[in-house]
């Protein structure tokens, strides 16, 4: 058996496709009928660490994007069992388990892209919103692991990790250009590129370009005519453009990225004047990554890769002293880094091994008023961090299999730290499969935790990494080869917590290493495909989770999530449905009190029969115009932020 | 815990060696593979067999390995031989692998593919639209095939209803 195959029998830990069959066979001698049952596993997937990882993970792929209408990155983690999405019209934020501390970044997040980090060096953010620097449409899939993953990936794999997975030249072979529509003025346009010639190398070029006018807003804690009765009029803007290129070529594979986007506030939010234009912020992204996959020898795959990343961040914030004065905030972050993988087969074990090392070197933040010139904070930073990390996966017995790993990290601002994870898979009959996983993770402190001081905040340097310990027991049985439920218990302990807090002292905002939280939960999932390509997926999940000093339940943090997700053709195939609906029980907001429940529904029918390489989709987004609000955050005088009512999209894709 | 005292732990209960291939989950290359072999059971050419039946490759691709092995295996009283060649020589094959072939390409492939009687089978979305006569994609990580049964007949090339059972039927789009 080849050592790549061994590798396959990770994706089986993983779930995302179990079957207990004895595959030792010579497939050539099965049947037809017996071929098609076969769950395979598509060697371009295991190059994902996700994969080395044994953990409850949920996969949405290009053709779920397509189905449901997706047009960001949140879009597509809404729809995935225990995670919730925050808006607050200048960000999106993921909570996930019951974790989505008003305030936080998406730090606790690891947002990978092909296998390359896309948290930013400053804030540590993951962005999945318009910001995010890919466009959606060249996503292939993504992967959501549960649970601590710092055992392989370090740093800010807290709670989960999210990989995306773009897709390849040969899946375009050819031009495909698109266009989209949405409600409140929005519009988007791309055009892609994609080959794999016979010799040479396989290439994907896209550019994408989006703009959405907004809608005016109406708030009322800035009811008062001097505020313009509370309307943020033509605020909530969008603009945004990425740009992508990947080569593939014998193993190697570079790929770049370039992204910009410009978001309107209309929330006032940091205090800052109502209704002012100029209120805005800009987030760029650029990284530069080339990898090399090779087979050294029968039984060891090597993978290296090295890459560079710059991030840059302006805010502008107009202050109403009077005169208004415009501050502007803004930071860049640059780093470059190197990591190598030996992955093999050695007598029954399957070894992981690698070393990773990072240098941040140029770290900068700042901020002052422009006019009068008013210099508050002037930033420079550098640091720097390793990692070595080794995993171990065997068979104990034919049915146990035991995945260990371990990772050590060392960071010039924090020192050292461990994390281990193990965990223990059981099949106790061909259909079921029972999970047993240990993990601790940890998150360092960022420059922005550490350094940020000026108005109203003072810096931190003493700072340390918070950590958690989760514990997981998942249990799946597949009904039949298209059925497949899943149930998983959880319990979280974080501890050393980085929270912002006032010092009573000097009235600053700072942040302490103070939080310890407990969250216990429960989750069942439905998976189901039908013959005729009719899809389901449903999940409910519940959690609580209490902030251990005081004995509170969290902030922004929904007791139940509910979700639904069917597809089906219609009309002979000619034309596709995909019906989602998503629950997100009251959550209790910074002031107290709640937010209400609330039950979406998005809509979308799409077709790519109506003339050749020509494909057409129109979503209704939350169908039945819910009301709803998501909490607000510690830089808004709004308790909570109204979202979107009903809005429809239309996209046009033409192949040739 | 001591996290050092944990991995410890683990080496110690990991120590039993069992071979791997005991709950391997198959490469999707090789299950193709395997669907290749029975596609050249259940088809009929239009020209007098010979004692082998060839296998073309064009191209490369992460099928390759896997159909280098169907070499040497057999079927009924003849030989399965694979080889890869260059698109002219196409009139020697009885099955093509067409992989996911440039688009421009492929309208060439196909036509001598025709003329010469060839089975094609392609591995990209969309092939068999385009004309391939048969052609994978995947369904909930399961290898599934799809057939153009028109394109087969105008290269006189005849699949068995055991395939068209199996398969899902598609036509040239035009």
């Amino acid at each position: 058996m080849k050592a790549h195959a061994c590798i396959m029998r990770l994706a089986l830990a993983v779930g995302l496709s179990l079957s207990s069959a004895a595959y030792a066979t010579d497939f050539t001698q099965l049947p037809l009928e017996q071929l098609l049952e076969v769950e395979v596993y598509s060697a371009s997937r295991f190059l994902q660490k996700s994969a080395e990882a044994p953990s409850a993970v949920t996969v949405v792929t290009a053709t779920d994007i397509k189905n449901y209408g997706y047009r960001t990155l949140a879009d597509i983690l809404s729809s995935v069992r225990g995670l919730y999405v925050t808006n607050d019209r200048n960000y999106q934020y993921l909570g996930t388990r019951g974790f989505g501390r008003s305030g936080d970044y998406n730090t606790r997040i690891l947002l990978q892209v092909d296998g390359y980090r896309v948290n930013d060096a400053i804030y540590d953010m993951a962005a999945i919103g318009t910001e995010l620097s890919l466009d959606v449409a060249l996503i292939d899939r993504v992967e959501v692991v549960r649970g601590s993953g710092s055992s392989i990936y370090g740093s800010n794999a807290f709670f989960g990790v999210v990989n995306i997975i773009t897709k390849r030249g040969r899946d375009y072979n050819g031009w495909q250009a698109s266009g989209e529509a949405a409600s409140f003025g929005a519009g988007k346009g791309s055009l892609t590129y994609g080959k794999k010639p016979e010799d040479g190398p396989e290439i994907l070029l896209s550019a994408s370009s989006y703009n959405s006018r907004g809608q005016d807003l109406f708030f009322p804690e800035f009811n008062a005519p001097a505020t313009n009765n509370g309307i943020a009029q033509g605020l909530d803007t969008d603009r945004s453009s990425n740009v992508y290129a990947k080569l593939a070529y014998s193993g190697f594979t570079f790929s770049t990225t370039w992204s910009e986007r410009i978001k309107g506030i209309p929330t006032a939010s940091f205090g800052s004047a109502f209704n002012d234009p100029r209120s805005q912020t800009t987030d760029k992204h650029a990284t530069l990554n080339l990898g090399l996959d090779k087979e050294l020898g029968e039984k060891t795959n090597l993978s290296a890769k090295a890459y560079y990343g710059d991030y840059s961040y302006r805010g502008f914030y107009p202050y109403n002293s009077p005169p208004v004065i415009l501050n502007q905030d803004e930071t860049r972050g640059q780093w470059w880094g190197a990591e190598m993988k030996l992955a093999g087969h050695y007598g029954g074990h399957r070894l992981v091994a690698g070393a990773e090392y990072r240098d941040d070197f140029n770290l900068r933040q700042a901020n002052f008023d422009i006019a009068p010139y008013r210099l508050y904070l002037d930033n420079k930073n550098k640091t720097s961090r390793n990692g070595l990390y080794v995993q171990d996966e065997t068979a104990i017995t034919q049915r146990v299999l035991l995945s260990a790993g371990l990772r050590y990290d060392h960071y010039s601002t924090v020192g050292n730290t461990v994390n281990p994870r193990i965990a223990l898979i059981y099949n106790p009959a061909e259909a079921t499969t029972l999970k047993f996983i240990y993990g601790t993770a940890f998150r360092a402190p960022n420059i922005y935790e550490l350094y940020y001081s000026g108005l109203g905040f003072k810096a931190n340097p003493g700072l340390n990494s918070e950590k958690i310990a989760s514990y997981e027991w998942v249990a799946e049985q597949r009904i039949d080869r298209n059925f497949r439920l899943t149930a998983s218990a959880y319990r979280n302990e974080v501890r050393n917590l980085i929270d912002q807090v006032t010092d009573p002292a000097d009235g600053l905002m700072v942040f302490r290493n103070i939080g310890a939280v407990n969250t216990n939960g429960i989750e069942f999932e439905v998976e189901r495909a039908w013959e005729n390509d009719t899809r389901l997926r449903a999940s409910y999940a519940w959690q609580i989770s209490r902030n251990q000093g005081t004995g509170n339940e969290l902030t922004n943090s929904p007791r139940h999530l509910a979700k639904l997700n069917f597809s089906a053709p219609l009309l002979e195939d000619t034309l596709r449905t995909g019906l989602e609906l998503q629950y997100t029980s009251n959550r209790i907001t910074l002031n107290g009190e709640t937010t209400g429940g609330y039950l979406i529904a998005n809509l979308t029918l799409s077709s790519h029969k109506l003339a050749k390489g020509m494909e057409l989709s129109a979503t209704a987004y939350n169908l039945f115009n819910k009301k709803y609000a998501d909490p607000g955050r510690p830089e808004h005088l709004q308790n909570v932020i109204q979202q979107n009512g009903r809005s429809l999209g239309v996209k046009l894709a033409y192949s040739f | 815990m001591n996290p050092l005292k944990v991995f410890m732990l683990c080496a110690v209960l990991t120590m039993p060696s069992y071979a791997c291939a005991q709950t391997a989950a198959p490469e999707e290359s090789e299950v193709k593979a395997a669907f290749v072999y029975n596609f050249a059971k259940f088809v009929e050419w239009p020209l007098p067999s010979s004692p082998e039946i060839m296998l073309c490759m064009l191209g490369d691709g992460p099928v390759d390995e896997a159909l280098g092995n169907l070499g040497g295996k057999s079927i009924g009283d003849r030989k399965l031989k694979v080889k890869r060649i260059a698109f002219r020589n196409v009139r020697d094959c009885d099955l093509l692998f067409v992989g996911a072939p440039e688009k421009q390409r492929l309208e060439q492939i196909l036509d001598a593919a025709r003329e010469a009687g060839v089975l094609t089978i392609g591995d990209a979305p969309g092939l068999a639209q385009q004309g391939v006569m048969l052609n994978f994609y995947l369904l909930d990580n399961k290898v599934r095939f799809e057939i153009n049964l028109e394109a087969a007949n105008h290269a006189g090339v005849k699949i068995s209803s055991k395939l068209i059972q199996l398969g899902k039927m598609v036509s040239t789009s035009k």
